[in-house]
């Protein structure tokens, strides 16, 4: 079932196109990433998705509530974190969440404290916001998108502040989540890792535009031969290089060897020609396959850079 | 109940900043902590025996407002001894007694004053008499405020007439050079009226004035309050024979010369304003006094009563609203006034305040239960004064909205607020009514407050005198809730202003610093215009009414600008300050709706 789903979502802020005709859907049970360099416009969008910015061109719908003619009912369905968690600092963490429970339907005080042991903030949760540290912080935000039982979770950058532990944690909480309840979850970051690990789905946004959209078993069976990254260590990398650039192979010369990402039907070729021009091959090392290759394969000419 | 429940939700959320908590406490113990300290302060001073004030009293004004002066007490003068009597240094006769001892012991000892011996001699005898008689009054009047005072002022000019008349038979030009210097008399016709009469005239003018001084010795020694008041009315009747006397001169001047005729009549004219104001003003009043046993002097809310209906009559018979051409013939008066209208306002409005004082001051002698304005230290007028409380809870209205959705825009909370199955207008609208309950809250139970404090420690019983006004006599409480209800209209409108820019603007300090600059400012511009000219304009801005208490409050600038006649109307100034109030509500509710929370 659909949850999620945006229809050609355009924006534009203080003159400058934000969003250009983007379209996605996240279905029920579900973790989709959303991936993007800094600036690509994913924060935006959740804004969008969340309706704290109005929707210049497109439709937004979650659960089949439209967000702008349907907004509180389509709000019920949803809870989200935007950037990052700021709560009230004069209050408590559970006070914090008794007055966003207060306006939902029907949030009981057994079904607060059920979430804040969901998050592990039982111990803390009656401090002041004041004494939290960010990662503490981002637990109780996590906390108040949980509240009301919604059936699709908007995440931005959700692993910030906290620590590896943590943020397996939160790893493990979405996936069950996703399993066992059947939420959506939209979960936006620029830890790459991060997506491979946990989502089922990924796009990838750029200059406003979703550039790429693949899931992560796609990724892992597609096209005919997987396409990895190769160092090549030999006698002479310059060389080794200029000899690459010169078959027009998209390489680049490290320290260890020479870079290059290729299907893997291509290394044996790639070989046969070294070796016929006296280049001493000592090693051809495989990376690890990752996201990252993806990414930048599938965002290399992008103007954007990558940090 | 959804909605209240929210509301509520959000003043806990308002609440739980400490800051603000304890400005709430704060503002709200005000109440009870300014009239109680009022009260320990003002205890503390009459413990101390020094002054209360001492009014100036009713019936003869320049006479008694030198015998009003009341010395203080720890000046360090010795009292002085006269003939055995002691008088005390706080004795209103003291400063006169040692005055003429100081004299008579210079001019002892400066012989050349005048032209012979036995000059001085006369004048020294004259001034023993002076003591004498004044000693005696000092006797039975010691303070400074008793109406027998007068008496004593009264009494010289008789003693000294006396003592020439008992001395005519010494050297003429001796006795005119000691009246001369003593009194004062006319030297034309001095020998006529002192010197060339026979025995048995000089005794009967003798046995005249021993009368009078007998009869006003007998008033200061039996306290006698009616004898002085017929004593009285009959110094007014023999003002008005004189005044009658001017009149018959003019007159015949007019008939021998026709061309003063213009200057005369006018002259006739006031004199003839001042025999009407004795006949209807002056005299009734001296009666009333009599019929209702109300002594001059006596610190009681009666003599203010009188003394309001006796000058405001007065003013009123000074006031002649001038015709149209008469008008533009005076420069002065076009420049004040700019046109005839205004003029004509301005003069009936002074004229209406005038009638308005008589009448309350009417009211309550006739009841004898006083209007609020007689009892300046009583309940009700420090819970009326009280009002200005609504300026205070005002500038906290000001802390709240402006503080209230800046601070959600400036700590980013604004993000998770809004992804909230509430429309925007709803969240805006449960954080504005909270806020603003809060505010009215804190000035409903602190007037409240105020109130009942003031009744422990100044007196309930004050409560239950009623006020009057134009249309009657009207319960305090009746009289009080509407003012105390019209001036959260100030908060409002503080409150609403505040909100508006802090949504406008998401910046907490600038939201809250620019309302407080505003109402800096239209005191600052009030007090500017309230002394110079031609300021009409301003009526019609929110100005003179932000601080809507000031038109309740005895004696404040606004009601000093009403009576220049300045066109001031309450009712204009509520509606409009509603008005802007709901625009500026408007304003954060669009502006709040349809904005990009793009931080």
């Amino acid at each position: 079932m659909e949850l999620l789903k945006i229809e050609g979502l355009s924006k534009t802020i203080k003159k400058k196109r934000i969003l250009n005709g983007i379209s996605l859907t996240v279905n029920s049970g579900e973790i989709v990433g959303f991936l993007g360099p800094n600036g690509a416009g994913k924060t935006t969008t959740i804004k969008l998705i969340l309706g704290l910015l109005k929707i210049d061109e497109g439709k937004i719908t979650i659960c089949g509530h439209d967000i702008v003619t349907d907004f509180e009912n389509a709000m019920e369905n949803v809870g989200g974190i935007i950037e990052n968690p700021d709560l009230y600092k004069r209050m408590t963490g559970r006070q914090n969440l008794e007055y966003f429970a207060s306006m939902y339907k029907d949030v009981n005080k057994d079904h607060i404290d059920e979430v804040v042991r969901l998050v592990k903030m039982s111990e803390r949760i009656d401090d002041r916001v004041k004494t939290y540290s960010l990662g503490m912080c981002q637990r109780v935000g996590i906390a108040q998108a949980l509240l009301h039982r919604p059936r699709l979770l908007v995440l931005d950058e959700p692993t910030n502040g906290l620590d590896p532990l943590g943020i397996k944690e939160l790893r493990d909480l979405l996936k069950y989540l996703a399993k066992e309840a059947g939420i959506g979850v939209f979960v936006s970051s620029h830890l790459l890792s991060e997506m491979e690990l946990m989502c089922d789905r990924i796009y990838i946004i750029d200059n406003g535009e979703i550039i790429g959209e693949k899931s992560i078993n796609q990724i892992d069976d597609s096209e005919e031969a997987p396409v990895y990254q190769y160092v090549f260590v030999t006698d002479n990398n310059e060389m080794t290089y200029e000899y690459m650039k010169s078959l027009d192979i998209n390489c680049e010369l490290k320290s260890d060897g020479v870079e290059i990402v290729m299907k893997s039907s291509e290394i044996p070729n790639i070989v046969k020609a070294l070796v016929n021009n006296d280049i001493g091959i000592y090693a051809v090392n495989q990376k690890r396959r990752s996201l990252e290759q993806d990414f930048i394969s599938i965002t290399t000419g992008s103007k954007t850079q990558i940090r | 109940m959804k909605f209240l429940g929210q509301i509520k939700m959000e003043i806990l959320n308002i609440l739980r900043s400490r800051f603000l908590l304890i400005i709430c406490i704060l503002v709200t113990t005000a109440s009870i902590v300014i009239p109680v300290l009022n009260f320990v302060l003002e205890s503390n001073r009459t413990e101390d025996g020094g002054g209360g004030i001492v009014r100036p009293l009713p019936i003869d004004g320049v006479i008694y407002s030198r015998a009003a002066m009341k010395y203080p007490p720890d000046m360090g003068q010795d009292p002085i001894i006269v003939d055995g009597v002691k008088i005390e240094a706080d004795n209103p006769f003291y400063w006169h007694i040692k005055g003429l001892q100081q004299e008579m012991n210079a001019m002892e000892t400066d012989k050349n004053r005048f032209s012979e011996p036995e000059v001085l001699d006369l004048v020294l005898s004259m001034m023993e008499e002076e003591i004498k008689l004044y000693v005696s009054f000092a006797q039975h009047v010691v303070k400074p405020t008793d109406y027998r005072v007068e008496l004593g002022w009264r009494s010289v000019s008789i003693v000294h007439e006396k003592f020439i008349y008992e001395h005519n038979d010494v050297r003429e030009d001796w006795l005119l050079e000691a009246a001369m210097y003593k009194m004062g008399v006319n030297p034309d016709t001095f020998k006529e009226k002192y010197i060339e009469i026979t025995p048995e005239q000089k005794l009967a003018a003798i046995d005249k004035l021993e009368d009078k001084i007998n009869n006003l010795k007998s008033i200061v020694e039996n306290n006698d309050f009616p004898k002085y008041i017929e004593w009285r009315i009959e110094q007014e009747n023999e003002n008005i024979a004189s005044l009658e006397e001017q009149i018959a001169i003019h007159e015949q001047a007019i008939i021998d010369n026709p061309s003063q005729e213009e200057s005369l009549s006018s002259i006739i004219e006031d004199l003839k304003r001042q025999i009407e104001m004795i006949k209807t003003n002056t005299i009734p009043i001296l009666e009333y006094r009599l019929e209702r046993n109300i002594i001059p002097g006596e610190d009681v809310w009666q003599n203010s009563a009188l003394a309001d209906i006796e000058s405001s009559r007065n003013q009123i018979s000074w006031i002649k609203i001038l015709s149209e051409e008469e008008f533009f013939k005076d420069p002065w008066l076009v420049q004040q006034h700019g046109s005839y209208q205004n003029y004509v306002n301005s003069m009936q409005s002074q004229i209406d305040e005038l009638n308005k004082i008589i009448l309350i001051a009417q009211n309550s002698l006739d009841a004898d239960k006083p209007d609020m304005k007689y009892i300046p230290r009583g309940a009700r007028n420090r819970t009326v004064s009280f009002l200005d409380y609504s300026v205070f809870v005002a500038l906290l209205a000001v802390l709240l909205g402006g503080w209230l959705m800046a601070s959600e825009f400036q700590q980013g909370t604004i993000r998770l607020l809004l992804i909230r199955p509430k429309t925007r207008t709803k969240i805006l609208t449960a954080k504005f009514v909270a806020a603003l309950l809060i505010c009215l809250g804190i000035y409903m139970a602190g007037s409240i407050l105020n109130m009942v404090t003031n009744g422990i420690c100044f007196g309930f019983s004050d409560f239950m005198y009623p006020n009057y006004t134009v249309s009657g006599e009207i319960n305090f409480f009746a009289y009080y809730f509407p003012k105390m209800l019209a001036c959260i209209i100030t908060i409002l409108f503080a409150y609403t202003g505040a909100f508006m820019l802090s949504v406008v603007i998401k910046n907490a300090a600038v939201a809250i610093a620019v309302p407080i600059a505003g109402f800096i400012g239209s005191s600052i511009i009030m007090g500017v215009f309230t002394y110079s000219r031609a300021m009409n304009w301003i009526a019609y801005t929110p100005i003179p009414y932000i601080q809507l208490s000031s038109f309740f409050v005895p004696h404040s600038a606004v009601q000093y600008i009403i009576q220049r006649g300045t066109p001031l109307n309450l009712t204009y100034g509520i509606i409009m300050l509603l008005v802007l109030s709901v625009l500026c509500t408007v304003t954060s509710v669009f502006v709040f709706k349809t904005r990009d929370i793009t931080n």
